[in-house]
């Protein structure tokens, strides 16, 4: 090669505020999107921060709710400020006996997992890797998001609650994840391709694939069977700042296997 | 020599940094991209807040376009990733460049290629590893 090295300009990595600098990205990424950072920094600081409060402990205990103590060190380990090592080095320092960080590490294995998975079977990142265990065929399932969805505005309110939440915080909870997942891909039969862009496009821990391939077992083409929720269980883990009243969620409230009816007919002449 | 560093290895003691003392680093700040990669807005704030505590130059520009030009035929270091995304620009510059994928800091020693069928299968193989500081493989870091 005898080309010289472009002249392109250094971007700056000083600014007087967070202000500037969120000027500055959305002057090079301009998006169709507020211009507001999400909850969580990206600093060094912030990373530290969290790590600082990890307690492996309580995150066995209660991080199925959406106000429980989750570590949110997604982004952080997403994007290599933290390694899987680091984090599962630092989690056993903090128990007397290490089966006490095994919900924890087990957490970090799967990202572990899906990125083997990944290096294993790239083209499985957008492709169903088995058919769906649902009763319906692949084209059963809607390809693009309908707008609603996209919108928050489906008119579950627990549903329109959590897409709120994504978008403001760049962030969701699990838990929320999976619920938001199971609406879409078994209530509103939009295919998981669909829902997991969507969800790509405003996590900020965001990462093909562990949230396509988690997409996939919600759906049930990497899975035994589909996940489904109701919504007694979403009361129950998702506290007071999601609306999870009867009335405005009908076609959540109903037990399991009503649902299952419902949302599955064809399920048992598999 | 120049370092290429993604937006999965955004920390000062990867090991990509070790692996080429003394050279370049630069991250392309690439927003079509981004956009093939479905980054939202917020996404692309936390990736610059961490890049301005790292020592590498933010270019903007063409990823496979930019890193020719500086790498200029020399060895190019760059983090291993599984998105097909940054492995196609990988590849694509291996034509005429020799790229050295640096991993990062293993999690678990496997003794064998693990079944990877469902999570399970892994994690039953991996636990013990998985469960000791290192991985239980203290020593390599030592060296």
């Amino acid at each position: 090669m005898t080309s010289s090295p472009p002249d392109y300009t250094v971007q700056p990595k000083t600014f007087a505020d967070r202000a500037a600098l969120i000027a500055h990205v959305a002057a090079l990424s301009p998006r169709d999107e507020p211009v507001e950072a999400g909850v969580l920094a990206g600093t060094a600081a912030a990373a530290a921060q969290k790590l600082a409060g990890l307690d492996p402990v309580a995150y066995a205990r209660g991080r199925n709710f959406l106000d429980g103590p989750v570590t949110m060190l997604s982004p952080y380990i997403r994007h290599g400020i933290i390694s899987l090592n680091a984090a599962r080095n630092i989690a056993l320092s903090r128990v007397r006996r290490a089966d006490e960080a095994e919900k924890f590490i087990q957490e970090l294995a799967w990202r572990d997992y899906w990125q083997r998975v990944a290096r294993r079977h790239p083209e499985w990142l957008w492709q169903d890797i088995e058919p769906y265990k649902t009763g319906f065929m692949a084209r059963d399932y809607a390809p693009d998001l309908p707008d609603d969805i996209d919108a928050g505005e489906t008119g579950v309110a627990a549903i329109d609650g959590l897409i709120a939440l994504l978008k403001r915080e760049g962030y969701l909870h699990n838990h929320g994840r999976m619920y938001l997942a199971a609406y879409i891909v078994h209530w509103r039969r939009v295919s998981w391709q669909a829902g997991a862009r969507f969800m790509l496009r405003h996590l900020v821990d965001g990462d093909t694939a562990s949230n396509n391939f988690s997409w996939q077992w919600v759906a049930s083409t990497f899975s035994r069977k589909p996940y489904i929720f109701n919504l007694e269980n979403m009361r129950k883990y998702c506290g007071g700042q999601i609306n999870t009243d009867d009335r405005h969620n009908m076609p959540l409230a109903a037990g399991y296997d009503v649902l299952t009816l419902r949302l599955f007919p064809d399920m048992e002449a598999m | 020599m120049l370092i290429w560093l993604h937006d999965e290895a955004l920390r000062a003691d990867h090991p990509v940094f070790a692996a080429a003392p003394g050279a370049r680093a630069v991250f392309i700040w690439d927003d079509a991209l981004f956009r093939q990669m479905d980054y939202g807005f917020k996404k692309c704030v936390f990736i610059y807040e961490a890049l301005t505590a790292l020592p590498v130059d933010i270019i903007a520009g063409p990823t496979v376009e930019v890193l020719r030009g500086l790498a200029a035929g020399g060895v190019i270091h760059t983090a291993e990733t599984a998105n097909p995304h940054l492995a196609a620009i990988m590849a694509d510059l291996a034509r005429d460049h020799e790229v050295q994928k640096v991993a990062d800091e293993a999690f678990v020693r496997l003794n064998a290629t693990p079944d990877l069928k469902r999570f399970f299968r892994f994690w039953n193989k991996a636990r013990k590893s998985a469960m000791q500081p290192h991985g239980g493989m203290a020593d390599l870091f030592e060296g």
